[in-house]
């Protein structure tokens, strides 16, 4: 496993990917697959930032109603 | 003239099998399937007499014909049959761009669609009056079951890489927050699901407000995840 990782990594000289949102290149240890595309750690963040969000006042709100 | 007839019909072929471009999906395909739908709905809710509230009222009650006499019910009739029409196109557009990811969980989240589809049609024809109860029940769960089943795991197909690869590369708050959002996502649907067929038994195991309250947030909730799904997948996959 380590091995493979370390081929991987030193099999690419860096930036061989593409973030699908903000078209910065990438190297293989930050490009994450995601929904069939590539992503920047970072835009992914900002991606599912919000969701989680929406998800915890979701639950928030339940929690609320159910007590008052 | 035939020649066109036919092109005419290989074109709408394609957009209810759901084979078109993302912006074709974003442009048109969700916000018509969308607005039809609720506007029906909306209608139905502006015809229902009295007053009407998510926390006691459920779905059903606007297609109730005692609750809500002609022409409220009927409207939500036509809401749901139309989602026979509407929904496979939105649906089966997702299904051809998570088969490429991974097609186990993309063909169970489009057979879970396809139940969640037969129960909506259901749900337009048996409505919640008291001799029919178990069997509008029966819809309601095959609906919404088959909706919450279908999200999940197009959601899984969706993070299955991302998450082997942020574990392997140690990109820990990313791991946590695919996590976080994949348990709440799961406990939310399980949790609604759960409260919807407590009734069908009529067994006091609802412990978390009422069922109508559940309906109201588990639609709201899957209609959200529909969108934000349709959304992020790129253009272009890598």
């Amino acid at each position: 496993m380590n091995e493979n990782v370390d081929n991987e990594s030193n099999g690419r000289d860096g930036e061989d990917y593409e973030c699908y949102i903000c078209h910065h290149k990438l190297s293989v240890e930050r490009a994450i697959p995601f929904a069939g595309g590539i992503i920047c750690p970072r835009c992914l963040r900002k991606l599912l930032l919000p969701t989680l969000l929406i998800l915890v006042v979701v639950i928030l709100v339940i929690i609320l109603l159910a007590i008052f | 003239m035939v020649e066109e007839i036919y092109l005419e019909i290989n074109i709408i072929k394609n957009l209810f099998i759901g084979r078109y471009s993302r912006n074709y999906y974003k442009r048109y395909i969700l916000p018509i399937s969308f607005s039809i739908f609720f506007t029906l709905l909306i209608i139905s809710r502006i015809a229902f007499p009295g007053f009407y509230s998510i926390t006691t009222n459920a779905i059903s009650d606007l297609g109730n014909p005692i609750l809500n006499p002609f022409p409220g019910w009927f409207f939500f009739s036509l809401a749901f049959w139309s989602m026979a029409i509407l929904f496979p196109p939105l649906f089966l557009y997702l299904h051809h761009r998570l088969i490429k990811i991974h097609k186990i969980e993309a063909t169970l989240g489009t057979i879970s669609n396809f139940v969640s589809i037969f129960g909506m049609i259901l749900l337009g024809i048996f409505p919640n009056l008291p001799e029919i109860m178990t069997i509008h029940l029966i819809a309601a769960v095959l609906s919404f079951g088959g909706l919450g089943l279908a999200i999940t795991f197009y959601w899984l197909a969706i993070i299955h890489d991302s998450i082997q690869k942020a574990m392997r590369y140690h990109h820990l708050g990313i791991v946590m927050i695919l996590v976080i959002i994949t348990f709440l996502l799961a406990a939310i649907s399980f949790l609604g699901i759960f409260e919807i067929s407590s009734e069908i038994f009529l067994i006091d195991i609802a412990w978390l407000l009422n069922y109508p309250f559940w309906e109201w947030v588990l639609f709201i909730l899957f209609a959200l995840q529909l969108f934000f799904i349709g959304l992020i997948i790129p253009k272009q996959f890598s």
